[in-house]
């Protein structure tokens, strides 16, 4: 039996000998395998987005404010705003002065009989200001009153002082000033007032003006035992200095308040690379709020648009042709308002505005008082002029080969370059769009890339120009019904490797009004509510081999 | 060497038995490892020990839907496998790989009066690995290729369960009646097995329309650490993802199972048997993690111009996408239930040397169940050698051949069962493949008289 076993077991032994090859064959055939290939076609979806021109206008403008009217109809507006710098446009001269009182030797028998002398002075101090000026009444921001006071005599001495033109919350600014005489003359007194809050008033009761007014009262006690000398006195000196007011008023004279220059850049038209856009009625709405309670004369000295072309076409205005007066205000605190529209109607602003200009530039010189007759003035420390300045397009419009580009790095180049590296070969992709278009307008996309070394184009992007149709229109230019297309685009792997090497985009838009009938291009307003739907896939065909 | 290891494996591979589908044991009843498939069998010594490295070791390999044809028929002039092609090549709607390993570590067989006890010890390890084509299908042909419809993936299922098996058995004969059982204490080594998987893409018809993702199921893990770097938002630690070898003996993954078997002896001749086999389970409860996604729905149309205009607004969008995607985890015990198996057995004895038999067998996993047939002889040779030999047909794989043997020499008995050897000549297109082989000792030979009824 065990020979028999023996046997089995050799005979399938054998068998198993027999088979190596297959076995080993088989197995060579698996560990030969150098790695995977394969060949999927990837799709997903990349873009389901809605924007208005709003959207879009956004896109490429960044900060354009876009509004709307009532109707839902979409303004651009350009807004630059500056104004007058606040400042101290009065200097006010110092109030300064001084005298000595003695007794006179008339009164000294009568003070040594009596024992007791007193005197009262009231006067007024002129202002001292060039011209037809006039200073009334001012409320001190920063300022100071010094007095230096002192007293000669051998007897007690007592010095008043009042103002009544200096008032805080209605009380006028007194002092008093003692000086005991006790065998040796007493130091002079000073005093140092902080005036912020003050109220000065220079018309004494409203019935004048530059004119300052003080009261001075003198009373002295005799002392049996000294005499009067004839060169005792009372000596007074103030100087008053206001630096910054926080009001005043009066009439301060024609001056020149401030000149403003500006350049607003035009977003939107600098990415133009040619063709028109017509705006039916563009406008700029001018608004000066106005704070200096005194009348101002404006002159605007410059006015123009600058081209992408450097070139400079200045806009002519009709009513600014010479000088304009703002609205002002005679009570503190108000400000007015003056308004003026610049449309058609009065300048070539059309004109200039459908040569798609860069930049617009304005100086304007703002000037006080010009007739230099007196009247009421008031300036506060914040009075300004604020200028605002519109331009306003309402989207009327219509555009006849209008192109705009930007540009930007292509970092996707590099990123597929280094996708092929690791074994990913692109073979084809396609771009397949579903796009709904309530606009009326056509738009044609390209994207070119270029090698920003050399400068040159390397290929685009879309074979044909990815063109996105105009909504239906009528003959009178009334949109009808959004068109829909369904737009693919292949791009080959010749085209794939050449776009890969390029490090520059440039993205090329160019825009056209549908035309109503042959060559006929109205005017289409364009709405809020007005959409472009876009649905963008992309399918891609890959082998993978690593 | 490189190549001897080579060969050395692919010789062994070919002499394996499919994964978990034996159709050679049940009729080499001389072993007690028979008693594996019916523990109704009453062996042929009265002790049968099996000690360790000697005792039994089995290693099945089952594969559906792909072989080694498969594989190199899908290559190349250069040697790069192609996927397309590959897919092209599959059969069926997924691709199975089955492993099993069966390593006794000792077994003790004794008769006592009228009753044979057994307690045996085996370490063993069952993987299922069920893929669903249209995985290949998408890598190689990409989303595109499904447009307008559903791609689905959602047969795919994994389950790999390492466990220590203790089994106590009992069997005696009742008349024309064996009656046999197995108890068994199993004790969880480690598991990794997904639950519920679903993966869907609804493709549209147009890239510019809606596309969906739907994921969802469970991933339950034990005693394998931690599988991703973060719980719930909290870095794992190193500890927690590395393998605790302490999970080998520890006590902590605890299940019973069942070996129920039965023989009729319809008349001096013919027998019928049946079993059922590995009816258990365990309950992990030591370093569990449940992965967990809620069928999510992750939907994408595009960008909005919002998220174009605005990298932060994409970001979020795609972060949110990503977010239904990361599994939730949780540490909640839960129960695997062993691939249970069921036998039914004829065998005609036309004498005391020869025996035709006939087996119906299935083996339950993941919710199918994979069926096999089986025709056989055996032949007992001399005193000692019993030879058998197989027709099988397994699954929709018709072409298996098994054979085997049971020598014994002294007290030594030797077995060696393999149940597809077609796939030596043919090694590139086997399905199925196992080995069975180990040493017993065994003593006291029962020469039992030959029934009349």
């Amino acid at each position: 039996m065990k020979k028999l076993a023996l046997g089995i077991f050799s005979a399938f032994a054998l068998l198993s000998t027999s088979c190596i090859k297959e076995i080993e064959d088989t197995f060579n055939d698996l560990s030969s395998i150098k790695g995977i290939t394969t060949n999927p076609t990837i799709a997903a979806p990349l873009i389901n987005a809605t924007a208005t021109l709003r959207d879009l206008i956004d896109d490429f403008t960044g900060d354009l404010d876009i509004s709307t009217d009532a109707d839902g109809k979409i303004i651009l507006k350009f807004k630059s705003v500056d104004s007058v710098p606040e400042k101290q446009h009065i200097i006010l001269p110092g109030i300064n002065f001084s005298f000595n009182i003695i007794m006179p030797p008339t009164e000294v028998p009568n003070f040594e009989a009596a024992g007791r002398y007193s005197q009262i002075i009231a006067n007024d101090a002129a202002i001292s200001i060039s011209g037809n000026k006039r200073l009334e009444r001012l409320v001190v921001n920063q300022g100071s009153l010094s007095l230096n006071v002192g007293s000669s005599f051998k007897h007690n001495t007592v010095v008043k002082i009042s103002y009544p033109g200096i008032t805080k919350n209605g009380k006028a600014y007194s002092d008093s000033f003692v000086f005991a005489y006790n065998g040796s003359t007493p130091p002079n007194i000073i005093r140092n007032v902080d005036l912020e809050g003050y109220e000065i008033d220079l018309t004494k009761n409203g019935s004048t003006y530059n004119v300052f007014t003080y009261e001075l009262g003198v009373d002295i006690t005799r002392n049996p035992s000294n005499n009067v000398g004839l060169t005792d006195k009372v000596s007074f000196t103030q100087d008053l200095i206001v630096n910054e007011y926080k009001r005043i008023e009066g009439y301060f004279g024609k001056f020149e308040i401030a000149e403003i220059k500006q350049t607003k850049e035009l977003e939107l038209f600098d990415k133009k690379l040619e063709g028109n856009v017509f705006v039916k009625n563009p406008t700029i709405k001018i608004k000066l709020t106005n704070s200096f309670g005194l009348p101002i004369t404006a002159k605007i000295t410059e006015l123009y648009v600058v081209s992408g072309a450097g070139v400079q076409t200045p806009i002519v205005v009709n009513m600014f042709q010479d000088t304009f007066n703002l609205d002002y205000t005679t009570n503190i605190g108000q400000t007015k308002i003056t308004e003026y529209i610049i449309d058609k109607t009065n300048s070539n602003i059309y004109d200039i505005i459908n040569t798609a200009p860069q930049y617009i530039v304005y100086k304007v010189l703002f000037t006080a008082n010009s007739d230099d007759l007196p009247k009421a003035n008031v300036i506060s420390d914040y009075t300004t002029v604020k200028q605002e300045t519109y331009l306003e397009l309402p989207v009327d419009v219509k555009i006849l080969k209008y192109s705009l580009e930007t540009e930007g790095d292509f970092e996707l180049g590099k990123s597929l370059s280094d996708l092929d590296s690791n074994g990913v070969y692109v073979n084809w992709a396609e771009t397949v769009s579903d796009i709904e278009n309530e606009l009326p307008l056509n738009a044609q996309i390209q994207i070119y890339i270029d090698d920003s070394v050399t400068n040159k184009v390397i290929d685009s992007v879309y074979n044909p120009a990815y063109i996105i149709p105009a909504a239906a229109v009528n003959s009178l230019g009334e949109i009808t019904k959004p068109t829909r297309a369904n737009i693919s685009n292949m791009i080959t792997r010749a085209q794939y490797e050449k776009l890969i090497k390029g490090n520059r985009y440039r993205l090329q838009i160019r825009l056209k009004t549908p035309e109503t009938s042959p060559g006929v291009f109205p005017f289409f307003s364009f709405y809020d509510f007005q959409k472009i739907r876009v649905k963008l896939g992309v399918r891609t065909n890959i082998t993978y081999r690593k | 060497m490189k190549k001897n290891i080579k060969l050395f494996a692919f010789f062994l591979l070919p002499i394996c038995l499919h994964a978990q589908i034996e159709t050679t044991m049940p009729a080499l009843s001389a072993t007690h490892q028979a008693t594996y498939i019916n523990p109704a069998i009453l062996p042929a010594f009265s002790t049968s020990i099996g000690t360790p490295l000697m005792s039994g070791f089995g290693l099945s390999i089952g594969l559906n839907g792909l072989n080694a044809r498969t594989v190199i028929s899908s290559l190349d002039a250069d040697s790069f496998l192609n996927i397309p092609k590959l897919y092209n090549n599959l059969k069926g709607d997924k691709i199975e790989i089955d492993v099993a390993v069966n390593y006794e570590i000792f077994h003790v067989r004794f008769k006592c009066k009228n009753w044979y006890y057994g307690i045996n010890l085996n370490t063993r390890n069952i993987t299922n690995v069920r893929l669903s084509n249209e995985l290949i299908g998408l890598v190689a042909n990409g989303n595109d290729s499904y447009a307008g419809s559903t791609w689905d993936a959602s047969s795919t299922a994994i389950t790999n369960i390492a466990f220590n098996e203790l089994g106590f058995s009992m069997a005696r004969n009742f008349d024309r009646f064996n009656v046999g059982g197995r108890a068994k204490l199993y004790q969880g080594i480690g598991v990794a097995q997904t639950k519920d998987f679903t993966l869907k893409l609804n493709q549209p018809k147009t890239p510019t329309e809606e596309i969906s993702l739907i994921a969802g199921g469970v991933i339950n893990t034990a005693s394998i650490g931690v599988l991703t770097d973060s719980v719930n938002g909290r870095a794992s630690s190193n500890d927690e993802k590395a393998i605790d070898y302490k999970n080998f003996y520890s006590m902590g993954n605890l299940g019973a199972g069942i070996d129920l078997g039965l023989t009729y002896d319809v008349n001096n001749r013919l027998t019928l048997g049946a079993s059922i086999i590995d009816f258990g389970f365990i309950n992990w409860t030591n370093n569990v993690n449940n992965y967990s996604i809620n069928n999510a729905d992750v939907r994408s149309n595009g960008l909005n111009k919002e998220q174009i205009d605005s990298g932060k607004k994409l970001n979020n969008y795609l972060d949110s996408l990503f977010n239904l995607l990361k599994p939730k985890v949780s540490e909640n015990h839960f129960t695997t239930f062993m691939p249970w198996r069921f036998y039914v057995t004829a065998n005609y004895k036309f004498n005391r040397r020869n025996t035709i038999g006939a087996v119906i067998q299935g083996r339950y996993l993941l919710g199918s169940i994979l069926p096999a047939y089986t025709l056989s002889y055996a032949r007992k040779i001399g005193d000692g050698f019993h030879l058998t030999a197989n027709y099988s047909i397994i699954g929709n794989s018709y072409t298996n051949i098994g054979l085997g043997w049971s020598l014994k020499m002294g007290s030594v008995q030797w077995y060696l069962i393999q149940d597809n050897v077609l796939a030596y000549f043919k090694p590139d297109q086997f399905q199925f493949m196992s080995l069975r082989l180990g040493f017993n000792l065994v003593f006291g030979e029962i020469r039992r008289p030959l029934k009349v009824y």
